[in-house]
């Protein structure tokens, strides 16, 4: 091939790559959650943070977890008979997942993995999930509230938790 | 290689397939441009992937894999063969040159027979050295914690020096800042003299009678050597890239790959080169306690950005700064006066001696690296592994590989492999400095008196370093 189409070749090369290489990227991380979010009516992504003591669903990243304000969650809404995931991600250290009211988890969430917790919301009521291994700090404040909504609205026990 | 005594192979005549690549116009780019791909990919890791390191490819690629590869293999073996793959000059290249591949030849000032884009200046003669590369590089090592540990500071240093190279690519004439500011290429100045290959002149002849001098000036077949190389002279590897240009432009094809032993290129030729083999080897002290000792106070001070401890990070900068820049020198030079003294050769300059016998420390610290680096990859290896599959932390499963979980290799060997090794980097010094006061003292009594405060500092630093890697 004669240089000057190595040229153009080249630099057709090198702009397609590299502008589309964010895109690709961006597109197979969607695949992934997509493929494991089939069949769920409700989906939920949490992300513990260790440092502020909170599970969250804003996305922390490598860029944002030094600076990015995160707040806990206000409480989470289900309806009843929804068949639920929950996206676990850690943002630091360990962290496990638990509904222990629920009987769910707990599931070890590490950094770097995606972990999920499937279930159907089969009970009404107010139920809290927490933080169950103990990850620093601020590990006793790593909780919240899961709100079922539907008929038969009962009040759930608070079992607490470590 | 100083001359014909060392012996060597031509590599370009034993293997015509590697004169024919070498020749060919798109090798650099070839090379270059894969590896910027995966750099960019990894700033995208590292920016929008998991924070944490070791579940983030740009931290277990770059800090984990591509440093014991550069230290263990690329340096002692091929010398300052990343300069030839680095993707830190491409886009400034690309704009100085205004192309990728071909080349743009027609006269410019300096004598230059390419045309370069940008302001094409001089870099003040005053830092035509290393110093620069020695105080950056320092800079580094001294936030080396939250560097090799936080994805997001990983892209802001290399995406910094991406920036630096394209900016300066455009200000200063071609590799200026791979020559004199990019700390990466500093201490591959230095280890490079080990390696065992390197591009020379087949016949210096030839080039005292070429007219056209196009390794340095270019040509319509090659850029002029961007780093500044006439190969008339080249005696030494420090300051080639092994961009292959002067390979491609050179009329008389004079120039050829050799393949050599290892640590022969011996001469230091001023005080930044031997500052920054102090420097190596006080880091290699440094990082051993830091990063692999069980030290936690001192990983503490180190990790100012997690931990927020100023004052234990002001001690550990000090520490960093006064052993490279006042102990490991200091020693040296302590050394050098007994030495001088014992040897009785108060007629050769301070400057010279000093240099001479500086040299031996850099087998010395590139073995010693290369100790530091064996538990790196033993102990820290599935977190490639992990995260070749799930480059970004999210849950991807790529090559199935995801779920490896931490497991270190053989730990039991990695004692006696650094052992091994650094008695291997200690024979290698004891060779240098056993060779380099026989060249000088003509006389085996003064060989041995000359040598001897030498040999005893490089036994008490290969304690020192077996004590801190395998206590």
């Amino acid at each position: 091939m004669r240089i000057k189409a190595k040229e153009i070749l080249a630099i057709v090369v090198v702009t397609v790559t590299l502008l589309g290489l964010p895109f690709f990227v961006y597109l197979y991380d969607q695949t992934v959650i997509a493929r494991r979010i089939q069949g769920a009516d409700r989906v939920i992504e949490l992300t513990g943070v260790h440092n502020v003591g909170v599970w969250t669903d804003q996305n922390v990243n490598g860029w944002n977890y030094w600076w990015q304000d995160i707040k806990p969650l206000p409480p989470l809404e289900i309806n009843r008979g929804e068949e639920v995931l929950i996206l676990l991600r850690s943002a630091d250290v360990t962290h496990s997942f638990s509904i222990p009211q629920l009987k769910l988890g707990p599931v070890v969430v590490e950094a770097g993995h995606l972990e999920e917790l499937r279930f159907t919301a089969d009970r009404s009521g107010e139920f809290r999930y927490l933080c169950y291994r103990v990850c620093g700090v601020h590990h006793k404040d790593m909780k919240g509230e899961l709100r079922v909504k539907g008929e038969g609205d009962e009040e759930a026990d608070d079992l607490g938790g470590l | 290689m100083n001359g014909a005594a060392i012996p060597r192979i031509d590599l370009f005549a034993k293997f015509p397939w590697l004169k024919k690549l070498a020749k060919m116009r798109s090798l650099q780019f070839l090379l270059v441009f894969p590896n910027l791909v995966i750099f960019i990919f990894f700033f995208i890791a590292g920016i929008f992937g998991s924070p944490v390191g070791n579940s983030n490819i740009i931290i277990t690629f770059i800090w984990i894999l591509w440093w014991f590869l550069l230290i263990t293999i690329m340096v002692p073996f091929l010398g300052r063969i990343w300069c030839t793959l680095c993707p830190l000059p491409f886009f400034g290249e690309w704009m100085q040159r205004g192309a990728l591949i071909k080349v743009r030849s027609g006269e410019m000032a300096g004598g230059l027979r390419n045309r370069l884009y940008g302001l094409n200046k001089r870099w003040p003669k005053k830092l035509t050295n290393i110093w620069s590369q020695n105080f950056l590089f320092l800079c580094l090592a001294t936030i080396c914690a939250p560097l090799v540990t936080r994805p997001i500071v990983t892209v802001i240093v290399l995406g910094g020096l991406m920036i630096a190279a394209a900016v300066l690519a455009l200000i200063y004439r071609m590799r200026t800042f791979c020559m004199y500011l990019c700390p990466v290429s500093g201490f591959l100045s230095l280890y490079s003299m080990t390696a065992m290959t390197g591009f020379r002149a087949k016949d210096l002849k030839v080039c005292q009678e070429c007219k056209v001098k196009s390794c340095i000036r270019g040509s319509e077949e090659g850029w002029a050597c961007p780093w500044f190389v006439y190969m008339g002279k080249l005696d030494r590897n420090n300051y080639c890239g092994l961009c292959t240009e002067c390979v491609k432009s050179c009329p008389n094809d004079n120039i050829t790959l050799y393949a050599r032993p290892f640590s022969v290129d011996m001469n230091l030729k001023g005080y930044d080169e031997a500052f920054k083999a102090f420097i190596m080897l006080a880091l290699a002290v440094v990082y051993s306690i830091t990063l692999l000792g069980p030290w936690g106070i001192v990983k503490d001070w180190a990790n100012v950005s997690e931990v927020g401890n100023l004052a234990g990070f002001g001690l550990y900068a000090l520490a960093v700064w006064g052993l490279s820049l006042g102990i490991v020198p200091g020693l040296h030079s302590t050394a050098t006066w007994f030495s001088r003294r014992w040897a009785s050769a108060k007629e050769i300059p301070w400057k010279d001696y000093f240099l001479r016998f500086a040299y031996p420390l850099v087998p010395l610290g590139l073995i010693a690296w290369i100790a530091f680096s064996i538990p790196l990859i033993m102990i820290n290896g599935a977190y490639i592994l992990s995260t070749l599959s799930d480059p970004l932390g999210r849950g991807w499963d790529l090559f199935g590989t995801a779920n490896v979980r931490w497991s270190p290799l053989f730990p039991g060997a990695v004692g006696y492999l650094q052992a091994g090794v650094l008695f291997l980097g200690l024979y290698f010094s004891v060779k240098a400095t056993l060779k380099l006061a026989g060249e000088i003292f003509p006389e085996k009594g003064r060989v041995v008196v000359g040598a001897l405060p030498h040999l005893l500092l490089q036994l008490v630093i290969t304690i020192l370093l077996l004590k801190f890697f395998i206590g």
